[in-house]
């Protein structure tokens, strides 16, 4: 392929994507409102759009499958045929065959056969023809008074399409700058020319504004995932014999595009469940007093240097009772625990952990929320479940706006100096030596009425280095085991407690990811640079957990 | 001096590859518009010597968009890029003022060729 050839390749997947990500959800809002002259104008112009490029690129199961979708979509601008259920769900089928077909070429492999697809589209429009030719055309249409069709995000001529892999390049030099910024004022600090301190003290604000205009540039909008979710829950409530409506808010919320690709899959987790385990069956609604159709919600919001993203419905709630019971019954609560919400999801979450064969048919929640909490978690974020009985089930994830900025405790082990992101620490605490104890051939630590295992980190730091460092002395002269400086950390359903040298104390650190050296202790996530130009390493506190629970149990 | 064109599609992609092919014959792209309405407005600022116009654009069609665009300028030399199957289409666009048409897929030589029999 020559360069070219590659440029224009690479354009038409991300265009082609955008349409195809637009033309699901404008269809399930044409379902809702078949008489939507506009939207249907727009599902039109996409799917003709991505005719003419891939006719243009030479894709042949592409330009055949949407010129087959586009003429029935004629056919309905035309008013020769009514929008039905039967027809958007053809359509939805087209557009999956579509999108399959589009990626395939991308990718460079041999898209599915279209055959039947195309063959399906062929008949409607005959059945059509048939319709017509025994009966006069109905020409009464339904006014098309409903709101118009989805904004189009404006493309307008000064958007221009970056790879993102230049955006990664950029960020990280802004990192180094921004770096350099902390040590170039530490270094001036002393100086009393007025000259330099002014100058320092522009650099520095005109520093911190660069990156900030980079970490926005890395933003998108929560539309370009959001957008995708009317359909999913569409089809999930099919399948399930469920009436539900979605509201979304909050789609113009932005956030940082590594984030935006990391949550997909919890979120289709969290509305998956809310579909089948959450909203009830119609009739089991209207026995109790609800609307037959449930309601799912997904807002999007920020609040403070958070993101909020929440799912809720307005089903049967979960049975608090029945969790306790399984939870006792596998051991993990007292018999006499009443869980809260909060531990609720704690427990729900456990891996295995289900309720389905309790009176609550939550079958497959615990292992969904399993895997959301440690993605939500591995993201710097966090989960809260709130529910209520026959009122409904509220999933509050709280996620950082970008991933290049965590504030961080920082210590130091062993002569050198480690940043632990405090979304990991519950509680930084001394401890007197003797407080430790010892059993079941480990150490272990009290920490709020509950025992922790206790890792030090010297020597496990100290591992992988030389035994002529000349630290090891030093250290044993400086950190007597009188004191204890111990960390509590909570990843996911881990709960462990480590002890550093020293606390240095609380900062924000710009994280840069690294290649670790082989052989290296794989317990860090990126390295960062302190305002006196030491780097320090940034604790991976996932990786850490566990390879302590590798490393002792 | 070289000629100026404005190329109108709602398609990144389809603009690019015009315009790679417009520039590899020395045209000089002077500006893009990606809606009918737009590309009224950038004729209007730009007057180039040539427009190459998609017809199936949201924000007003190319046809509509070459009606606005004789009206104020009889002269005006507008290139129709239709797709497979807008005969119908093209025919209307040359009655509303268009001097002529390509059907994508494009040939570059056959753009070229509609191109300088435009400007000749």
């Amino acid at each position: 392929m020559t360069h070219q050839q590659q440029r224009y390749a690479e354009l038409f997947a991300a265009e082609a994507r955008e349409h195809l990500a637009e033309l699901s959800s404008s269809l399930v809002e044409l379902d809702k409102q078949p008489g939507n002259r506009s939207l249907l104008d727009s599902v039109f112009r996409s799917v003709h759009t991505i005719k003419g490029m891939a006719a243009a690129m030479g894709y042949e199961v592409v330009t055949r499958l949407s010129h087959n979708a586009e003429s029935v979509l004629a056919e309905l601008r035309e008013n020769r045929r009514q929008v039905d259920s039967a027809t958007i769900d053809l359509l939805l089928e087209a557009f999956d065959q579509l999108g399959g077909a589009v990626e395939a070429t991308v990718a460079g492999v041999e898209p599915p056969d279209p055959a039947v697809t195309i063959e399906r589209l062929v008949l409607w429009r005959r059945a059509g023809e048939r319709a017509a030719a025994a009966a006069a055309p109905d020409t009464s249409i339904t006014a098309p008074l409903e709101k118009s069709a989805p904004k189009h995000r404006p493309k307008d001529p000064g958007r221009l399409r970056v790879d993102v892999r230049k955006l990664d390049a950029l960020m990280n030099l802004t990192g180094e700058l921004t770096i350099l910024r902390g040590r170039l004022l530490a270094l001036t600090a002393d100086h009393s020319s007025e000259p330099l301190q002014e100058a320092m003290e522009q650099a520095s604000r005109l520093i911190a504004e660069l990156q900030l205009q980079v970490i926005e540039s890395r933003m998108e909008p929560v539309s370009e995932l959001f957008d995708r979710f009317p359909r999913l829950v569409r089809d999930a409530a099919r399948t399930a014999g469920k009436e539900v409506e979605l509201s979304i808010s909050g789609r113009d919320l932005e956030l940082d595009r590594t984030l935006l690709n990391a949550i997909a899959d919890p979120l289709v987790h969290l509305l998956r469940n809310a579909v089948d385990h959450g909203i009830e069956p119609p009739a089991e609604r209207e026995g109790s007093g609800k609307p037959p159709a449930g309601r799912i919600g997904l807002a999007a919001r920020r609040e403070r240097s958070r993101v909020v993203i929440e799912v809720t419905d307005d089903g049967r709630g979960i049975n608090l009772e029945t969790v306790a019971e399984k939870a006792h019954g596998a051991g993990m609560i007292e018999a006499d625990a009443k869980p809260q919400d909060l531990e609720l999801f704690r427990i729900l979450s456990r891996p295995g952990f289900s309720t389905a064969d309790s009176v609550t048919t939550l079958s497959g929640r615990g292992v969904g929320l399993n895997v959301v909490e440690e993605c939500v978690k591995a993201l710097g974020g966090s989960v809260e479940l709130t529910t209520d009985r026959n009122v409904g089930t509220r999933l509050r994830l709280e996620l950082p706006a970008t991933l290049a900025i965590v504030r961080a405790l920082i210590v130091e082990v062993a002569g050198q100096v480690y940043a632990l992101p405090t979304t990991f620490t519950r509680e930084s605490f001394e401890l007197p030596g003797p407080a430790v104890e010892r059993a079941h051939g480990r150490e272990w630590v009290n920490w709020r009425g509950s025992r922790l295992p206790l890792t030090r980190l010297r020597p496990l730091f100290a591992a992988g280095k030389n035994s002529d460092n000349r630290d090891d002395g030093a250290m044993s002269r400086d950190c007597d085991d009188h004191v204890l400086r111990v960390v509590a950390l909570e990843f996911g359903a881990t709960r462990t407690a480590i002890s550093v040298d020293k606390f240095v104390g609380e900062e924000e650190v710009v994280i840069k990811p690294f290649d670790l050296p082989r052989g290296a202790i794989p317990a860090f996530s990126g390295a960062t640079v302190r305002p006196d130009g030491r780097p320090a390493l940034v604790i991976d506190v996932g990786s850490l957990a566990q390879r302590i629970s590798t490393l002792n149990l | 001096m070289s000629r100026t064109v404005l190329i109108v599609d709602d398609a990144i992609f389809m603009r690019t590859m015009i315009a790679d092919i417009l520039k590899g014959a020395g045209f000089e792209i002077v500006g893009e518009a990606s809606s009918g309405v737009e590309a009224v407005q950038r004729y209007r600022e730009l007057k180039p010597d040539l427009v190459t116009m998609d017809i199936v654009m949201p924000d007003m069609g190319g046809i509509d968009a070459v009606r606005e665009i004789v009206k104020e300028d009889p002269k005006a030399r507008i290139l129709m890029c239709s797709a497979m199957g807008q005969q119908g289409l093209v025919v209307e666009a040359i009655q509303a003022g268009a001097r002529d048409f390509v059907v994508k897929p494009f040939q570059p030589s056959r753009v070229l060729e509609a191109v300088q029999r435009l400007l000749g």
